[in-house]
This record gives structure tokens, C-alpha cells and sequence, in this order.
């Protein structure tokens, strides 16, 4: 049986879509459940990986037994079938995403309900789809099918995000042109690797290109794909899609999708960079490198800015994602060990905080039925509980120890350091410090700038929380960023170091 | 150096956070409530003197309890340092909390839970702050610290409180982040190790420029400590509640910032490094030598009472920065002892500002004109207080400046004599005035003092304990002295 839990992994979410998308034709209310079932035997299953992995090392899975076949007359044996691999690069995040996905599953029921009255028929069967193809591109262990988790999960998501009707129509468009654009790079690039080493397995790929020396296809291909993984994560400056899309689209999907999809295709870089391709392509062009570098600084730095100048919670927290995005690539592209730990480290780090931030915001929204600061004026009177976890993921965003945000940026700035880019140092800080500002404006407004209830004479606020289904995945979601800051040095040592390219300098 | 492994460190720092869960439990039940506070503070008082004779044997207790990074754990450490600095800020808790329920009570002022749970919460930093072992742990109650003292600060929740707290979080928050994690990142990458050592963390040879830099760093980002030009927070957080502005903003949180730089003088660039790089310790000394002379003149000019010992804590915290500068053995002895008593004065000193202003609402000295005839006992404890604080005998501050006066011989830096000698005439300059007006000047206000009322026992017993307790200090300064004496002891001697 555990043999073929990777394929679990995505058996799950998947029969879950099919299912519900077939129930919710003459019994829409067995739909959730379906979903919910279906995440988290794949929670389960990641779960159970984790602990193998770490343990016994990489898993692989030849899809329908299709593995290596011997061709009669060639030495090597000839890869026929899709593999799909659990190493170390990719269990963490597994579980990350099946577990974010089965808490906004039992979360957003009620959003939806609410802000999709009478349309949530397939909400679900989708929603259960994007995981399928979030997790797909997570697990597979070929380039190609990469590229076809990558249109499942977008399709999907196109549709989540129009959902939201008005504005997200446009929204929605815009992502799928600049959506199609990234995947278009992306195949485009894996053609090129295709013609020079003739597979599409990622353990054969990488093996081979040693071989082939410097290669300008190989190259091109490089460039290529990574600017279509660019413009999937929304990193700068292909960002334009982002704030829109996840501000305009229903609360409910921008809770899955924005904790999940720009994280999913950092870690599809990474992969690229750390595994198909090798390190040391990054190390030897060093202009490349340093234009990167650039890049990401100036990705947080422009970021933090308009964060700064957003009334829309929503849309703040989307310019949020986009400096996170500066951090992640940036760390990945130090090619240094703390450089690419930070960036491991963060993406599951920023995967739970965004969860987190976004189920804190749905909360605010189901209450408050808008998302503007200026309706925040009580909220800390009248939601408590909804608001300490908010502070407690901001907090985290900005990286206060003990949290996680603390431990990753920790790693990135070391990196940084050691690296000598000190543009990225002081970018990292500036973001840490604008999103200081961000949560204590927050705080003035919603706890300072009413009359406090409790003095007499003041008019009362009546305390009233989001609903406990939507309330204990948000309290959850937000212990969760501390617990998994104080376990960091036990994922870093027992998991993360090993996935680091050996050849790295320390 | 002997270590004990022992668990009682994180008892004493959970005391008080347990405290802090109860009195948000029970916060319906104020009596209840401020006895769960007495209980811990009492509590985490015999620990803490439980610990005191293996310490002053120059022993340490030692527990780590995970590790966060490698090489680097959340773990602690208790010297003698540590333990001086926590016994002042827990038996002061209990003082500041008789003071707090006798001017909030009255009031019937709202949030008190509230009050009460962050303040029990900042306890427990501070007291962590005192026992961390390296320098990470130490800025993670560093922070909690900051966070936790923010709702206090903006306690009245006015227009006034709400610009304070901005101002408070901005310059500690920002300094924080920006200044002392990279340094203390760069440190890591530098040399792997976080751990306060005696003798620093640098390997020898390591690149002055680059000493300097993160020197300047960490002295302006522990901007708790108050050295110019990062000073202005403090002036602008007096819109706290006077118990705040008593025990956080003269002790506990401004005491974290000082220790924090001697924690890192010491242990992260050493002593002998100090002493043997003409510049690292100029350096130090000139920053806080302008801090000292600069705070003192502002001083001299504020009306407000509160502003003026404001200014006053930001030199004073400069003497003990400046005493850990000289690298020598009784100029961070001397240091180390300024830290109680300074403390024990300008908490007498504040709590007066606060019974003044709850007696006849006066926050201006031009407004307390005699009013030392009505009430001679709050004005006698206002008395002593600025005799501590200024160093004159028979009270405490006398002893620290004693051999912080000494230390500025012994080292390099002989100028330093001077500017302490200086700063002791402009603090009698700003001090003594005050209490002048108070009993001999003929009242501007009558109406005012008319109405005055003598304030609850409640506010009034607090003086008499603290100030009692500034005397007192001089005469029993040796077993304080001790502890000063055990750290230098350990940090010079190689």
C-alpha cells in the first residue's frame, strides 16, 4: 500500500473533482463533502511521505507500471512511462498544499454560501481540481507533464477567479493572457531541452545535460522556461495580473489560490534550477545572476510601496504575495546554502502565512461584507479572536521571532550576506518594515480610532465573530506559523539541507 | 566556569506569563485578579534570590530548550548580570502594581484587565531579555518586549496616546529590524555562534571597518537603550499611565535596551577587544558621552515633569553605556550597579509625577509651586529620588557613579571623568529646582492647591517603599555590588 501513496496524493483531489462535478448535477450538497474527503485522504497520504522520505530518502512512482524499458540493442534502459517522485525537495510543500487546501475546503463553505448564493453548484468540483493540478506540478517527475498539471491548474483557476463576476471578468482575463503567455515559455522551452537530450524525465534530463557541455540551446531552454515559471508567480516585472485578480476574485477562491498557486510555481523554478538543470548554470552566468538579483529587489521594494498606498485589504494582501514572490526568487537565485534554505524554507513558511492572512481577511469580509480600511473601526471589539490571529500572521509577515517568517527571512538575509548583496539585505528589511507600518495603521484604526466600548457612556460593540467553521481553520492556520517556526530547525536539518545540491559551498 | 544545568530560569520567566493568563481569566474579579499578580511576583522573587548564592559563587544556571538554528538555541543563561537586572525589575513589579491599582481603580478606568495582562507579559520579556544566552534569544523577548508594551503605552487611547505609540513602535520596531537583526545576521555569518562569550565571538584579525559598523548597528538598534539621535521615542511614550512610564519607561524597558548593548560589548565584540581597539571603545564612549551631556541640557529646559525625567532616564542610561565603553573593571561594575539604582530612583521619581497629577492634576513644574507645603511626604520621596538619581549621598546613586567615576580614571578615556562630573551638576541643575519650588515658592495656583486632595494610600505607600528603599541602598550597596562585581569579574578576567 504505502508503495503507492504518491499517486494518493493526487488520486485524491482528483476523483473528489470528478465526483463532485458529477453529483452537483442532482445533489449539490454532496459535493463538499466529496472535496473534503478527497483532500484529506491526500493530507494523509503527503502526511505519511514525509515521514518515509525522511527516513528512507527520494520515493518513486512509475505511473500504471509504465517504468524503464530495455530496447533490444541499447545499452541504457529507455524511459517509457510518467514518473512521479517524493524527495526532498517537494514532501514539505506537498503537505503544505494538501493541507492549506483541506482547511480552506472546510473554510470557505460558508463564504461560499454567502457570496455565491445560488452559483456554488461546481465551486468545489473546481476548487478540487486547481489542488489536483497544484499538487500534479509538485509531484511529477517530467517536465512535460509539468506543463499539464500547470494548464490544469490554471484553467481552473481562470474560472475561480471569474467567479467574482464585474471587474474579475477582466481580472480573470487578464491572468489567462498572461497565464498562457508563461506556459507557452515554458513548453517552448521544454522542446528545446527535448531536442538536445531527447527525454522528459527529470532524473534522466539532468544526468544528461552534464554531459552535453556548454550548450546554447540548452540555455535558451533555460531562460525560457524560468521566464515562464516568472510569469506563472507573478514575479516582477510580470506582476501586472496579480493585485486584480486576487482582490476582484470571490474571498473563497483568492484563499486558495493565493497561498498555493504562486508558491507552487516557485518551487516549479526551483526545481528547474536545482535538479533538471544544475546549480552551477546560475553560479557561471553571473550577470544573469546579478540582473535577477536586481529584479527581486526591486520586486519587494516596488511591492512594499504600493502596499503601502492600498485601502482594499485584499488588494494590500495581494501586493503582499508579490513582495514574498522578490523573496523567494531572489533567495533561490544567491545559489548559496542559505540562500536556497531561506527560499525552501519560505515557500512553506509563505504558504501557511498567506493561508493564514487571506482566512483572517475572509473573516473580516463575511462580517463586515467589505474589505476597505476605513470599515475596520471596531473590529478588534467586535472579532477578537479573528483579529489576534491576523496580528499574529502579520506579525509572522513581518518576521517576529518565534514565528516562521522569522526563521526563513533569517536564512535569506545570511544568504544575502554572505553573498554580499546587500541591495537584497536592505530590501528584505524595507518590506519587514512597511509591513510593520501596515499593522499597526490596522490596529489604530481597528482597536484606537473608536471610543473604547468598555468606558462608560460609549456605545457598545457586540462581539461577533466569523462562524466556528470558518474560525478555527483561521485560529489553526495561525498557531500553525508558530509552530512552525520552532520546528524549522528540525525541517531544515532532517529534510531541507538534503535537498540542497551537493556541489553547493557552504 | 562552573554551569549548573537547572529548568528554574524558565520557570521564573513563565511566572509572570502565567500571571498574565489568569489575570485575563479572572479579570471580572479585580481582587482576585491582583492577587494572582502579588502571588507571582512573590513567587518569582524567592526564585530568583534561590538562585543568588550560586551565582554570586560565579556559577551559571543553564538551560537550552530547542534548538532554532544551528549552533544557535532558544536557551538561557543566568550571571550575575542577569540576575541583578531581574531582581529590579521584579521587586519593583510589586510597588508599580500597588501604584497601578490605587490610580486606576479610583478612575474607574476601563481596560485594567488589559492593563494588568500586557504589563505581567512585558515582565516576562524583560526577565527573559535578562537571562537569554545568546544574542537571538535575547532579541526574541527583545521584540516581545516592544510589542507587548505598545498597548500600555497607548493605553488612554486618545489622539495624544495613539501619536505616542506610533512614534514608540516606529523608532524601536525600526530600529530592531533594520539595524540590529542584520548585524546580529552578519555576526552569525561571520562567525557561527550567537552565544554571549567571555571574550567575544570574533576571531582576532577580523576587519576593524567591519567591527565598527556593526558596532554602530547594534548601538542604535537596541534603541531602547535611548542614545541620540534614536532618543525620541521615549519623551513621546510618557502619554502611558505614570505606572508604566514608572517601572517600563525607567526600569524595565529602557534597562532591556542597556543590557542589551552590555550584553553585546561584552559577549559578542569582548572586553579586551574593546580595550584593545582605540576605536570601538571611542566609540562607544563619544556616542554616549554626547547622549549624557545633551539629554542633560534638554532636560533643563522641559516644564513638563514627565518630559523632564524622561530626558533624564536617556542620560542616565548613557552613563551605564559609557560605563561598559571604558573596558574597565569598575567602569562596567559601575555600570552594572547604575542599573538598580537608577532604577529605584527614577521610580520614586515617577510614581511622584503620577500622585502629583492624581492629586491636583499638575503636569507642569511651573504648576506645582509650593505645593510641597500640602503634601511634604510625596515631596520628600520626590527629594530623595533626585538625590539618587543625581548621586549624592546618602542614597544609592551615589555608590554606582562612585566607581563609575573610578572607571573613567583607570581606562583610556579620562575625559569621561569630566563629562560625568558635568552631567551630575546639570542633573542637580534640573532637579533640585523642582523640589525648591515645591516647598518655598508661593503657589501660582491656589484655586489647585485648594482642591487638592491627598491622594489614596494606595499611590502614597509605593513612594515610601521605593524611596526607603534608595536609602537604604547606600547603605547596604555591598551585597548589590556583589553581583556588579561577579560580572566584571568574569568579563574582564581572562
Amino acid at each position: 500500500m504505502t508503495e503507492h501513496l504518491p499517486i494518493i496524493i493526487i488520486l485524491g483531489p482528483l476523483l473528489g473533482a470528478v465526483l463532485a462535478a458529477f453529483t452537483a448535477w442532482f445533489r449539490p450538497r454532496l459535493s463538499h463533502p466529496l472535496v473534503v474527503v478527497g483532500l484529506a485522504i491526500s493530507f494523509a497520504a503527503a502526511l505519511k511521505l514525509v515521514f518515509i522520505v525522511a527516513d528512507a530518502g527520494a520515493q518513486k512512482y512509475w505511473l500504471g507500471g509504465w517504468g524503464e524499458k530495455v530496447i533490444p540493442g541499447e545499452k541504457e534502459p529507455f524511459v517509457v512511462g510518467i514518473q512521479i517522485t517524493v524527495d526532498y525537495l517537494n514532501t514539505l510543500l506537498l503537505v503544505a498544499v494538501s493541507g492549506i487546501a483541506l482547511l480552506t475546503s472546510v473554510y470557505t463553505r460558508r463564504l461560499v454560501d454567502t457570496e455565491l448564493t445560488g452559483r456554488q453548484r461546481y465551486f468545489y468540483a473546481l476548487f478540487s481540481l486547481l489542488v489536483t493540478g497544484l499538487l500534479g506540478i509538485t509531484i511529477t517527475g517530467d517536465i512535460f507533464n509539468l506543463y499539464v498539471f500547470m494548464e490544469i491548474a490554471a484553467l481552473s483557476s481562470y474560472a475561480l477567479i471569474a467567479y467574482g463576476r464585474g471587474r474579475a471578468y477582466m481580472a480573470a482575463f487578464n491572468y489567462l493572457i498572461m497565464g498562457t503567455m508563461g506556459a507557452c515559455l515554458y513548453l517552448l522551452g521544454v522542446g528545446f531541452v527535448f531536442a538536445k537530450t531527447g527525454t522528459l524525465n527529470i532524473d534522466d534530463v539532468s544526468a544528461i545535460i552534464p554531459e552535453l557541455g556548454q550548450s546554447q540551446a540548452l540555455f535558451v531552454g533555460f531562460v525560457l522556461i524560468l521566464l515562464g515559471a516568472w510569469a506563472k508567480m507573478a514575479f516582477f516585472p510580470f506582476h501586472g495580473w496579480l493585485p486584480n485578480a486576487y482582490a476582484y476574485a470571490p474571498t473563497a477562491s483568492t484563499a486558495l489560490l493565493a497561498p498555493l498557486a504562486t508558491k507552487v510555481a516557485i518551487y516549479a523554478m526551483l526545481r528547474i534550477m536545482v535538479t533538471v538543470y544544475s546549480i552551477d548554470y546560475i553560479i557561471h552566468s553571473p550577470a544573469t545572476q546579478s540582473l535577477v538579483l536586481y529584479l527581486s529587489s526591486l520586486a519587494i521594494v516596488a511591492a512594499s510601496f504600493f502596499s503601502l498606498t492600498q485601502t482594499n485589504l485584499k488588494k494590500l494582501a495581494a501586493y503582499f504575495v508579490l513582495s514574498e514572490i522578490g523573496y523567494m526568487v531572489g533567495g533561490a537565485w544567491l545559489a548559496n546554502k542559505p540562500g536556497l534554505t531561506g527560499a525552501m524554507v519560505h515557500v512553506v513558511a509563505d504558504a501557511a502565512m498567506t493561508s493564514a492572512l487571506f482566512m483572517a481577511i475572509g473573516c473580516i469580509v463575511y462580517r463586515l461584507g467589505q474589505a476597505q480600511l476605513d470599515d475596520l473601526k471596531g473590529v478588534f471589539f467586535k472579532m477578537p479572536v479573528t483579529m489576534a490571529a491576523f496580528v499574529v500572521t502579520m506579525a509572522a509577515l513581518i518576521g517576529v521571532p518565534p514565528t516562521c517568517g522569522f526563521f526563513s527571512k533569517w536564512y535569506l538575509i545570511q544568504g544575502a550576506a554572505q553573498a554580499g548583496v546587500w541591495h537584497f539585505v536592505a530590501a528584505l528589511l524595507l518590506s519587514s518594515l512597511v509591513k510593520a507600518i501596515i499593522l499597526f495603521r490596522i490596529i489604530e484604526i481597528g482597536y484606537n480610532r473608536v471610543p473604547h466600548p468598555a468606558i462608560e457612556g460609549n456605545p457598545a460593540i457586540p462581539r461577533k465573530e466569523a462562524p466556528l467553521s470558518m474560525l478555527i481553520p483561521t485560529v489553526t492556520m495561525a498557531l500553525g506559523l508558530i509552530a512552525l517556526g520552532l520546528g524549522t530547525s528540525t525541517l531544515v536539518n532532517t529534510i531541507i539541507s538534503k535537498a540542497l545540491p551537493a556541489a553547493l559551498a557552504p | 566556569m562552573e554551569t549548573i544545568p537547572s529548568f528554574t530560569p524558565v520557570w521564573i520567566i513563565l511566572t509572570s506569563s502565567v500571571a498574565a493568563l489568569l489575570v485575563a481569566l479572572l479579570g471580572r474579579w479585580p481582587n482576585v485578579r491582583e492577587t494572582c499578580i502579588f502571588a507571582a511576583a512573590a513567587i518569582k522573587l524567592g526564585l530568583l534570590l534561590s538562585l543568588a548564592p550560586a551565582v554570586l559563587d560565579g556559577k551559571l544556571y543553564e538551560f537550552e530548550v530547542m534548538e532554532l538554528l544551528p549552533n544557535v538555541g532558544l536557551a538561557f543563561k543566568v550571571d550575575a548580570l542577569g540576575l541583578l537586572f531581574a531582581l529590579v525589575s521584579v521587586s519593583l513589579w510589586i510597588p508599580t502594581t500597588i501604584f497601578s491599582m490605587g490610580l486606576l481603580r479610583p478612575l474607574k478606568q476601563h481596560a485594567q484587565t488589559r492593563f494588568f495582562f500586557f504589563f505581567a507579559i512585558a515582565i516576562s520579556s524583560a526577565v527573559g531579555v535578562a537571562f537569554s544566552a545568546n544574542l537571538l534569544t535575547l532579541f526574541i523577548f527583545y521584540e516581545a518586549l516592544s510589542l507587548s508594551t505598545y498597548p500600555l503605552v497607548t493605553h488612554n487611547q486618545d489622539d495624544d496616546a495613539i501619536k505616542g505609540g506610533r512614534k514608540y513602535l516606529t523608532y524601536l520596531l525600526g530600529t530592531s529590524i533594520a539595524l540590529a537583526l542584520p548585524a546580529m545576521i552578519i555576526v552569525y555569518q561571520q562567525t557561527g555562534n550567537l552565544d554571549f562569550t567571555n571574550g567575544g565571538v570574533f576571531a582576532s584579525g577580523t576587519s576593524t571597518t567591519l567591527l565598527v559598523v556593526l558596532l554602530v548597528m547594534f548601538l542604535f538598534g537596541f534603541a531602547k537603550a535611548g542614545l541620540m539621535p534614536f532618543h525620541a521615542w521615549l519623551p513621546g511614550a510618557m502619554v502611558a499611565p505614570a505606572p508604566v512610564s514608572a517601572l517600563l519607561h525607567a526600569v524595565a524597558v529602557v534597562k532591556v535596551g542597556v543590557f542589551s548593548i552590555i550584553r553585546v560589548l561584552t559577549g559578542i565584540f569582548g572586553v579586551d577587544l574593546l580595550a584593545n581597539t582605540p576605536s570601538l571603545s571611542t566609540i562607544v564612549c563619544v556616542l554616549a558621552g554626547i547622549t549624557l551631556i545633551v539629554a542633560s541640557l534638554i532636560a533643563l529646559t522641559q516644564d513638563n515633569i514627565k518630559s523632564r525625567l524622561a530626558y533624564s532616564t536617556i542620560g542616565q542610561l548613557s552613563y551605564i553605556i559609557l560605563g561598559v565603553g571604558l573596558a574597565t573593571k569598575s567602569g562596567i561594575a559601575g555600570a552594572a550597579l547604575h542599573i538598580p539604582m537608577h532604577a529605584f530612583g527614577k521610580i520614586t521619581l515617577f510614581l511622584c509625577a503620577g500622585a502629583i497629577y492624581q492629586a491636583c492634576g499638575a503636569k507642569y513644574i511651573s504648576e506645582i509651586h509650593g505645593l510641597g507645603r500640602k503634601f511634604p511626604l510625596t515631596m520628600a520621596a520626590f527629594f530623595i529620588g533626585s538625590l539618587c538619581v543625581i548621586g549624592l549621598p546618602p542614597t544609592g546613586g551615589f555608590v554606582s557613579k562612585w566607581y563609575l567615576l573610578t572607571g573613567s580614571l583607570d581606562s583610556a578615556q579620562q575625559w569621561a571623568f569630566a563629562i560625568f562630573l558635568t552631567s551630575s551638576l546639570l542633573n542637580a541643575a534640573y532637579f533640585l529646582p523642582i523640589v525648591y519650588k515645591a516647598f518655598f515658592a508661593a503657589p501660582t495656583d491656589t484655586t489647585r492647591l485648594d482642591k487638592a486632595k491627598e491622594p489614596p494610600p494606595l499611590t502614597i505607600v509605593p513612594l515610601f517603599i521605593t524611596s526607603a528603599a534608595c536609602v537604604l541602598l547606600f547603605f547596604f550597596s555591598g551585597k548589590l555590588f556583589q553581583f556588579a562585581n561577579t560580572f566584571a569579574e568574569m568579563y574582564t578576567a581572562q
